[in-house]
């Protein structure tokens, strides 16, 4: 899976709890996947242009799909 | 009921292993030091199991683990009909100070290792799944994957999250995997209960080998400058791997001593020991492979010094006297060795500490950098033990040039031990100079960390140094 995170590097910790909760998967810090996670516990999350938002979970957390993926 | 299972075979393989080297007369001290190995050791081969049952796709656990532990159970009991017997007068030192210091002592020690348990049990309830990043970006993350991921385990070392250190040994997280496996879930509690015994398990040992060489006076002042040094309880309910390192290079520097002085160089089980906590400590981070390799050469080393020989160990230097003194130790550490082979070369991603070596021999050539280097050592000597007033470094060295006059002599488990940790501290010394990371980023984050993974067994060889108390004559 893909991750999309607040910048900075405060932020390594949310991506690094991400992996570790969602672990047998793999989440690869870059948006070049056909599903990606979102997590912006700190701010508004922005629309990537190459994703398309499928649920939002609440508290940051979203997951996006790959705008050419069915 | 599984977990019970799985706590029994672990602590029943380290205890056989642990006990290898010892004869059937045991004292409460000697008991103590093989229960404290057995923890260490049962968690190591608990490890080793794991990882090597995974690469044969061996799925039937309990049983694997149940041949393994009979195994030892035989091979212990074997062994203890030829085991040699230790010298009869070890310790006579506690009869040298007056009753109102070891009462003194005494009730410090129960006050402290009381203040310990108490702050590790609140420290890991408050932090159930570690404190700070690399528990759970590192050890408790490979764990996961090693428990959860079934037969494509080997993920975890994918090139895709480089940050989570692929290369790094597999002693912890392979060890919380089995436990996990038994339980058939992921429960937090079993890297907080590593943890913890591992920081407990260290200061047992430090105390039962002090008691068995030096008596329990100095058995209980060592345990104390362990159990107030605050980082050692923090760093060890925070699900990190360098109090389980601390463990194992303590194992192996108290083992060589005992070999040295309580056995008189006569009892080569005792090497062997040595060297598989030596392996152990290879298999638990990658500064422990450093601390193999400095063992290994120290040992070689010391031997060929011509101002090595104590009085009381007349060894010729000859071969085939090398052959006996290298020979176990290397011997006890190599199956580790193999196994660390297998797990580099066909299992881990690649490091990153040496991954762009046109840069290495330039950043070696750079004056700033030793002096980075230098001023942190110094700054992080007085503080990595986030003492409240007196850093433990410099009340041991005060206390040491206090009694200075009155010093023992050094037996060769001492001076090889000694020279150990030097050339390990080095070691550590180099790998600053040419890390590719920001220096001073590198510097902040692990240095602290790292002088924490010597400092049991500084405290250790400190206390073996210090003089024999002046029996008052009646």
């Amino acid at each position: 899976m893909g991750y999309i995170g607040e910048p900075g590097p405060a932020a390594n910790g949310d991506y690094y709890l991400t992996q570790y909760a969602l672990v047998p998967l793999i989440v690869e810090r870059s948006t070049e996947h056909p599903f990606v996670i979102g997590n912006f516990p700190h701010s508004t999350p922005p629309m990537p242009d190459n994703l398309r938002l499928i649920r939002n979970f609440g508290h940051g957390v979203l997951l996006f799909a790959a705008k050419d993926s069915n | 009921m599984a977990l019970a299972l799985a706590a029994l075979l672990c602590f029943v393989s380290g205890f056989a292993l642990a006990s290898l080297g010892w004869s059937r007369a045991s004292t409460s001290a000697t008991l103590l030091l093989r229960v404290s190995l057995a923890v260490g050791y049962g968690i190591a081969i608990f490890s080793l199991t794991f990882f090597l049952w995974r690469i044969a796709g061996i799925t039937h656990l309990k049983l694997a683990d149940g041949v393994i532990a009979a195994l030892l159970l035989v091979l212990w009991l074997w062994s203890r009909k030829k085991a040699v017997s230790p010298l009869d007068s070890i310790s006579s030192a506690d009869a040298g100070y007056p009753a109102w210091f070891r009462r003194t002592i005494t009730v410090s020690f129960v006050v402290a290792l009381a203040a310990a348990l108490y702050s590790a049990v609140m420290r890991c309830l408050a932090h159930p799944h570690g404190d700070g990043w690399d528990a759970f970006s590192i050890w408790n993350l490979h764990a996961r994957f090693l428990a959860l991921k079934g037969p494509e385990w080997r993920d975890v070392f994918t090139p895709a999250i480089p940050w989570s250190h692929p290369d790094y040994p597999l002693l912890t997280p392979a060890a919380i995997a089995h436990f996990w496996s038994y339980l058939g879930r992921d429960a937090a509690y079993v890297p907080t209960a590593i943890g913890f015994a591992f920081t407990f398990a260290t200061a047992g040992l430090l105390y039962a080998t002090l008691s068995t060489l030096r008596g329990r006076v100095a058995a209980m002042l060592g345990g104390l400058a362990l159990l107030a040094t605050p980082s050692v309880i923090e760093q060890g309910t925070s699900q990190y791997a360098d109090v389980p390192l601390s463990f194992f290079i303590l194992a192996t520097i108290t083992l060589l001593c005992l070999h040295a002085e309580a056995y008189s160089d006569n009892n080569s089980r005792l090497l062997v020991s040595a060297g598989a906590a030596a392996g152990f400590a290879a298999w638990t981070k990658n500064e422990g492979l450093l601390f193999l390799g400095a063992v290994l050469a120290a040992r070689i080393l010391f031997f060929w010094s011509p101002k090595s020989e104590a009085p009381t160990e007349h060894i010729p230097r000859t071969l085939r006297n090398l052959w006996r003194a290298s020979v176990p130790l290397a011997l006890g550490a190599l199956p580790l060795v193999l196994v660390i082979v297998i797990f580099k070369h066909w299992v881990a991603g690649p490091g990153d500490l040496f991954g762009a070596p046109g840069t290495i021999f330039r950043k070696l050539l750079e004056p700033a950098r030793y002096w980075a280097v230098i001023q942190w050592y110094a700054k992080s000597f007085l503080r990595f033990g986030h003492w409240l007033w007196i850093p433990g470094t410099i009340l041991l060295p005060g206390l040491y040039f206090a009694t200075k006059r009155g010093r023992r002599e050094r037996s060769s488990g001492f001076q090889v031990s000694r020279l150990a940790l030097l050339v390990t501290l080095a070691g550590y010394f180099a790998i600053y100079l040419i890390t590719p990371y920001d220096i001073y980023w590198h510097l902040r984050f692990s240095l602290g960390r790292l002088f924490l993974q010597l400092w049991p067994s500084a405290i250790f060889l400190f206390f073996l140094s210090m003089p024999e108390p002046v029996v008052p004559s009646k």
